[in-house]
């Protein structure tokens, strides 16, 4: 149990810093390019939070009660760490390439014009994005109720205190308990997640799909279709640049960004050892995503 | 026994690796941010009259560059260009040379655009200058020590000859624009 602590912490001091700075990177994006900066971000988010869900379909037809961590990696597509920005007449990159970094991109551009420089911020430059959260499970006659909840509180060294919130509800029902001798466990779900950073974004992330499983002994396999949408508003005011004609007076931003993710397929194994459950699985989408989860199954 | 190994290797690791990814810290212990300082001539009076201006301007006058001072790791140049920002006579044509002094009078650029026509470039677009990569490492010495930006400041000279129409009034703003990359602690 002290080893699994010691995984849960280590999952969050993963994940808390990085969040933590996030809103450094929208100081000086426009309401022009916030769409196009942010949306992988907004579908990163969405297929973490859209993830991990479930390691089999079986659903136990009496009580069960789990509680466990979830760990996963996005893979981030190369054509998603780019994008072209509208500049104003008589703008062009002063490097050859028109195209500037997403956040999970790599250097911002510099566009030479009529009034001088415009520049964008560099990305994070990442080719793969970790997540984990807490998550817990409690069924009962087929029916099971999950839920995420996850409040942490980062302290910056200026002292600002950021509010990082996950919080997630899903409900998931076997159907396989409806067909006679059915050779394999099926389920459905559906799925609510939010994820809250200050008051700079607000992630919210509905899923539904189908599951179908089937174990040998200590092992099962697993797979489903799942359908999605993920949403993003940001909230937030752009420092002043003089020099960039686009920001020349601080300007509040808020957008509503959907993700690039709506379905995924997923393929999976789990590990059953006593009350410990082990899984790990693998989901093709906009972004592919591996996912690993340590569950206490009683 | 064998079980429970072969379970650590499938499993454990694989998610201890996910869970203690290294890379995603490291990618937000520094952040770029690009800025763009300038400063501007106004060119009055008669196109006979002899063009020779030098004015100075500090990292400090960028507001990019003020909200961020405290937290900067590295400085270095990106690129610079020459915009035309009015011009009343169309036809106006000569040749401008621009230079770019430290504080203390060490060149870091020469340079001349012969036949510059301001009428081509006034809203239209910028005059890109293409720095050799002695003088971009210049500018980087120049920058190099953090803990004197505050205090660093650049003179930027302009020269305007042989210029056409003669005998003429002219009234023309024109500005020097540097881009540089600052690295920033988060």
């Amino acid at each position: 149990m002290k080893k699994f602590l010691l995984l849960v912490v280590l999952a969050a001091l993963a994940v808390k810093p990085s969040f933590s700075q996030v809103d450094n990177k929208f100081d000086y994006i426009d309401e022009k390019a916030i769409n196009a900066f942010a949306q992988p971000l907004v579908t990163s988010l969405g297929v973490a939070m859209n993830s991990a869900s479930y390691h089999s379909a079986h659903i136990p037809s009496t009580f069960g009660f789990s509680i466990g961590v979830r760990a996963m990696v996005m893979f981030i597509p190369d054509d998603q760490k780019t994008f072209t920005p509208d500049l104003p007449a008589g703008y062009k990159s002063v490097s050859g390439s028109n195209a500037t970094a997403t956040f999970l991109g790599s250097d911002g551009a510099i566009y030479s014009g009529p009034n001088g420089f415009l520049t964008y911020p560099s990305g994070i430059n990442q080719s793969n994005l970790p997540f984990a959260f807490p998550q817990a499970t409690v069924s009962l006659l087929g029916t099971e109720v999950l839920v995420r909840y996850a409040p942490l509180k980062i302290k910056s060294d200026d002292g600002a205190e950021t509010k990082i919130t996950l919080f997630g509800l899903g409900l998931r029902h076997s159907i396989s308990r409806y067909i006679p001798f059915c050779p394999v466990d099926i389920a459905v779900q559906v799925l609510y997640n939010k994820f809250e950073i200050g008051d700079l974004a607000s992630s919210k992330n509905m899923a539904y799909g189908a599951q179908v499983s089937k174990t040998f002994g200590l092992l099962s396999l697993y797979g489903g279709l799942q359908f999605e949408k993920s949403n993003v508003n940001f909230d937030y005011t752009t420092k002043v640049d003089p020099e960039n004609p686009l920001l020349q007076s601080p300007k509040h931003v808020t957008a509503d960004i959907d993700g690039n993710n709506k379905t995924r397929l997923t393929v999976g194994t789990s590990l059953s050892l006593g009350v410990l459950m082990l899984n790990a699985d693998y989901s093709l989408g906009s972004q592919a995503v591996a996912s690993a989860g340590l569950t206490f199954e009683f | 026994m064998k079980t429970l190994k072969l379970a650590l290797i499938i499993f454990i690791i694989p998610a201890a690796a996910l869970f203690m990814n290294g890379c995603i810290l490291d990618a937000f212990n520094e952040l770029t941010q690009n800025l763009s300082i300038e400063r501007t001539f106004s060119v009055n009076g008669n196109t006979n009259s002899a063009v020779n201006q030098s004015a100075t301007f500090r990292l400090a006058d960028s507001k990019v560059y003020t909200d961020n001072r405290d937290k900067i790791k590295k400085m270095r140049y990106k690129a610079a260009a020459f915009c035309v920002s009015k011009n009343t006579v169309p036809s106006l044509q000569g040749t401008i040379i621009l230079t770019l002094k430290t504080s203390t009078g060490v060149p870091l650029f020469t340079k001349t655009l012969p036949n510059f026509k301001p009428s081509d470039y006034l809203g239209i677009a910028a005059k890109d200058l293409e720095l050799t990569a002695a003088e971009v490492n210049a500018i980087d010495l120049y920058l190099a020590n953090v803990d004197l930006l505050d205090t660093i400041s650049f003179t930027a000279g302009l020269q305007f000859q042989n210029v056409t129409p003669a005998n003429t009034q002219v009234s023309m703003d024109c500005f020097v624009s540097l881009a540089l990359e600052m690295t920033i602690k988060p």
